[in-house]
């Protein structure tokens, strides 16, 4: 850990994230060269679903917007 | 059985949360005892990464949503001697399908450049775009997991697996679980869905709503009548049968009547 290193890191699938993505980062002598983002997974549109549903309906869908607000982990 | 012989699965996720990929992992010692029966080769949240690879069994979770979905969905239906889907995304669409009850708007009405996102106007269940040899209902698939394995074993051994036809209201019964539609009044899916819950809702005092989809023979007629008189409005009743598992028949229709009636 000595001075400014170079770090490369391509992630091809970004999993356990609403909208799977990919991330790409390089970082040369410290500084970022490239750093990209990306979401390939379109919205699901939760904004527009849930309009007009009774407060006790948003407690059955919010479980399935994303697994980890839902699962307990053994 | 010797190591290269193995039959391969394969996991594969499409528009979804994530749920279904997640009650593999958490099969705990049956994912052990899986591994020894069966490789593994494609499984993004656990880590391998071969999409391309040919496989005796390929798991599918989630709906298609983009033109690059149905081209992949396509390819991993050639590789595969069996697809099974799972849970209600790759099922019966999930509750990304409900924008296809909608007039087109709401990307619109979200997103400040919606020329950005590649999307469908429409979310479709796998089995609209490719044949699919067995379903597994669920949101997410059983949270006992035992349908997984047991789906697993049969294929692995040649034998047709056995799906649950029951529906939520038998379980109950089995249970000994008080009527939560009759005794409270309480709007409850029970009669009309697969069970495999094992009566979830109803066992902590609360209406089932339907997450595990129709189970056979449902007659959602006569459960929207008793909805009625329990003084749900029609609206209300149209939500019940619009959750979701909404591209599934036939709620989409059931629930498509009382919105108009609404």
């Amino acid at each position: 850990m000595t001075g400014p290193r170079d770090i490369s890191i391509k992630v091809p699938v970004l999993t356990r994230v609403e909208g799977e993505g990919a991330l790409q980062l390089q970082i040369k002598n410290g500084a970022i060269q490239d750093l990209q983002l990306r979401i390939y997974e379109p919205p699901r549109l939760f904004e527009k679903m849930l309009e007009g549903r009774e407060p006790n309906d948003v407690i059955d869908m919010w479980h399935a917007f994303a697994v980890y607000v839902r699962w307990p982990i053994k | 059985m010797a190591q290269n012989t193995k039959p391969r699965i394969a996991v594969h996720k499409f528009s979804s949360c994530d749920g279904c990929q997640l009650a593999f992992l958490n099969l705990g010692e049956d994912l052990l005892v899986l591994n020894e029966l069966v490789d593994i080769v494609h499984f993004a949240e656990a880590g391998m990464l071969d999409e391309t690879a040919s496989v005796e069994i390929a798991f599918v979770e989630g709906s298609i949503s983009t033109q690059a979905d149905i081209e992949r969905i396509h390819k991993i239906r050639e590789q595969s001697q069996y697809l099974v889907t799972i849970g209600a995304c790759a099922t019966a669409g999930g509750l990304q399908a409900l924008r296809n009850l909608s007039d087109g708007s709401w990307l619109q009405a979200i997103y400040a450049q919606p020329d950005y996102i590649d999307s469908l106007e429409h979310v479709t269940p796998i089995s609209k775009q490719v044949r699919v040899d067995f379903e597994l209902w669920g949101c997410p698939i059983p949270i006992n997991q035992q349908q997984l394995v047991s789906v697993i074993r049969s294929l692995l051994w040649g034998v047709i697996p056995k799906l649950e036809q029951n529906k939520v209201c038998l379980e109950c019964k089995r249970r000994q679980q008080v009527c939560v539609m009759v005794t409270q009044g309480t709007a409850c899916m029970g009669p009309v869905i697969h069970t495999g819950c094992g009566a979830l809702c109803p066992s902590a005092g609360r209406g089932c709503y339907g997450c595990y989809g129709p189970g056979e023979n449902p007659n959602t007629a006569a459960l929207g009548q008793w909805f009625v008189g329990l003084g749900l409005l029609p609206e209300q009743i149209a939500n019940q049968f619009l959750a979701i598992n909404s591209q599934a028949e036939p709620f989409s229709s059931e629930g498509k009547t009382w919105k108009d009636k609404s």
